[in-house]
């Protein structure tokens, strides 16, 4: 009976990760779009991805709007992450949770909310309406991700520093800023995958030439599937597994320091 | 550092949580109790008369509670394994875990879809074993609806479930068996109730979530599935539909908050009582 505990776990674990694997050698096949293990070998499916202007406009209308929200998500999540580190006992939780309710909210509603609105205002299909909406579901990751590194924060650097004769902005630039590294970065990672990989909201509110990769990959896979898919999603892969990757570096040196 | 700063510093999240989610959110129910330009209750009263709704709202609770057991039936022994191995073994699979869950939701099904096709790796493994002798339908139908859900929702319980597990001692099991238990006995009447939060915790994750679903059963399901989120985006495109879409959105998020709420006020209340004890 010993080994049944660890037969369950491998079983359950190949559930889990094997399927999500298949899609790495998937994009590297040529010709038949559902074939697995594929029968030819070849990278047509990532050329298809930058010479076919539906591919290549999609991903880097996605790219643009993930940059756009990232830029933007990281000062304003980081600020918020300091206001409710600072704010009393009382209004924190008040505060964190508006901050945190787009993640709480289905996507599917706020997608349909959204499209009423917009359409009632002309902002459909209209790049800052997209980025407003991601901004949304981005900024919470920013000040959880930031609030880690800033309750563990040495505030007697910025004192020394200011001792040392630096104004405040300087002290807080070069005492407090270089701390947060870490978390900025594992934060911005997360603002970008929010944005990059969102596709309930952009398949009602971003279509046409406006179209993100996501809606693009969701369209394809509903109507005629194409192998270029594939490659979409292990470029997918590779941009969440560095974001697991960039997480357990950032909790690592938290942890050290 | 106080009132005037911390209000300027979160100032800016609360804009843009309150035009991208909350003002929609009024919006749509606004819009569901306003009917010819009136206030009027006839789109709940067309929610709950209209024999397509009540399909929809009630194929969308079955296959929420469907997916949701089987998350507990795999999920729950797999935490409890997974909490009792050595570190190094425990980091590995807990690992594996995370990845799966960060990983995009949309690869995952497509994933599925290539799996399970007649002639997908699925089938030609269980006529090469000789399970069966042709082709099952696993896709674009219910049960592979239900494969990839469970898939993406299965991290959400396990998650929460292990770090629970992960806080009750050996000593306990050893003790209850000593006493005679078997080992399911020890399991059902001395671990499970110490780790009742987190398990509570990650039933609700996947109960909840899974109301929500879009684009697994919209791919999945292959027109054979119907949940209320595929019905709201198919009433996006007719306008005149707008309104009971509305209230059909309002009975969605109640249900969602309203039961995210109850869970979380209840399990408050259990980690104090744990911790009065």
């Amino acid at each position: 009976m010993r080994w049944l505990p660890t037969f369950f776990l491998m079983g359950a674990v190949a559930f889990l990760i094997l399927p999500i694997l298949i899609v790495i050698p998937m994009s590297f096949s040529v010709g038949s779009y559902l074939a697995f293990p594929p029968t030819d070998w070849g990278t047509q499916n990532f050329q298809a991805l930058w010479v076919r202007p539906e591919w290549r406009d999609a991903l880097l209308y996605s790219l643009k709007v993930a940059a756009l929200v990232t830029a933007l998500a990281l000062p304003i999540g980081t600020a918020a992450a300091f206001g409710l580190e600072y704010a009393s006992e009382r209004w924190r939780s008040v505060l964190r949770m508006f901050v945190l309710l787009p993640l709480v909210v289905p996507l599917i509603l706020l997608g349909f909310a959204l499209y009423v609105v917009y359409a009632q205002l002309g902002w459909l299909n209209w790049t800052p309406g997209l980025v407003l909406s991601h901004l949304s579901l981005a900024i919470p990751y920013v000040t959880l991700a930031v609030g880690v590194g800033v309750q563990a924060l040495d505030r007697e650097r910025f004192l020394a520093a200011r001792l040392c004769g630096a104004d405040q902005a300087r002290a807080f630039r070069d005492a407090i800023l270089p701390q947060l590294y870490p978390s900025l970065m594992a934060g911005g990672l997360f603002a970008f995958v929010a944005s990059f990989d969102e596709a309930v909201i952009a398949l009602f509110i971003a279509s046409g030439e406006n179209s993100t990769i996501t809606r693009q990959m969701f369209t394809s896979l509903r109507d005629r599937i194409d192998p270029t898919v594939s490659a979409v999603s292990t470029l997918l892969l590779m941009i969440t597994l560095s974001l697991v990757l960039a997480s357990a570096l950032r909790d690592r040196k938290t942890n050290r320091s | 550092m106080r009132g005037g700063t911390v209000a300027t510093l979160v100032a800016p999240a609360l804009i843009v949580v309150g035009a991208a989610v909350i003002a929609p959110t009024l919006w749509m129910l606004y819009q569901s109790i306003l009917y010819q330009g009136e206030f009027s209750l006839h789109h709940y009263q067309r929610l709950f008369t209209s024999r397509l709704h009540q399909i929809v709202i009630r194929q969308t609770f079955e296959l929420a509670l469907t997916v949701t057991v089987i998350c507990v039936a795999i999920g729950t022994p797999f935490a409890w394994f997974a909490s009792r191995m050595a570190s190094r073994a425990r980091n590995a699979l807990i690992g594996i875990v995370v990845v799966t869950f960060f990983a995009s939701l949309l690869v995952r099904t497509y994933a599925w879809l290539v799996l399970l096709q007649g002639s997908g790796l699925v089938n030609d493994g269980m006529i090469a074993l000789g399970l069966v002798s042709e082709p099952l339908q696993l896709v674009h139908n219910r049960t592979g609806t239900v494969i990839g859900m469970v898939h993406i929702m299965l991290p959400f319980f396990i998650l929460p479930a292990y770090s629970a597990f992960l806080k009750v001692p050996n000593e306990i099991v050893q003790a209850a068996r000593s006493l005679g238990a078997t080992a399911a006995r020890a399991f059902l009447s001395n671990v499970l109730p110490l780790a009742a939060s987190g398990i509570a915790t990650g039933t609700t994750f996947v109960f909840v979530l899974s109301l929500g679903f879009y684009v697994t059963p919209a791919l999945l399901g292959g027109g054979r599935v119907m949940t209320a989120p595929m019905l709201l985006a198919r009433d996006l495109s007719r306008f005149s539909e707008w309104g009971t879409a509305s209230a059909l959105g309002a009975v969605l998020l109640a249900a969602t908050v309203g039961l995210a709420a109850v869970a979380y006020w209840l399990i408050g209340r259990r980690t104090d009582a744990d911790r009065a004890n």
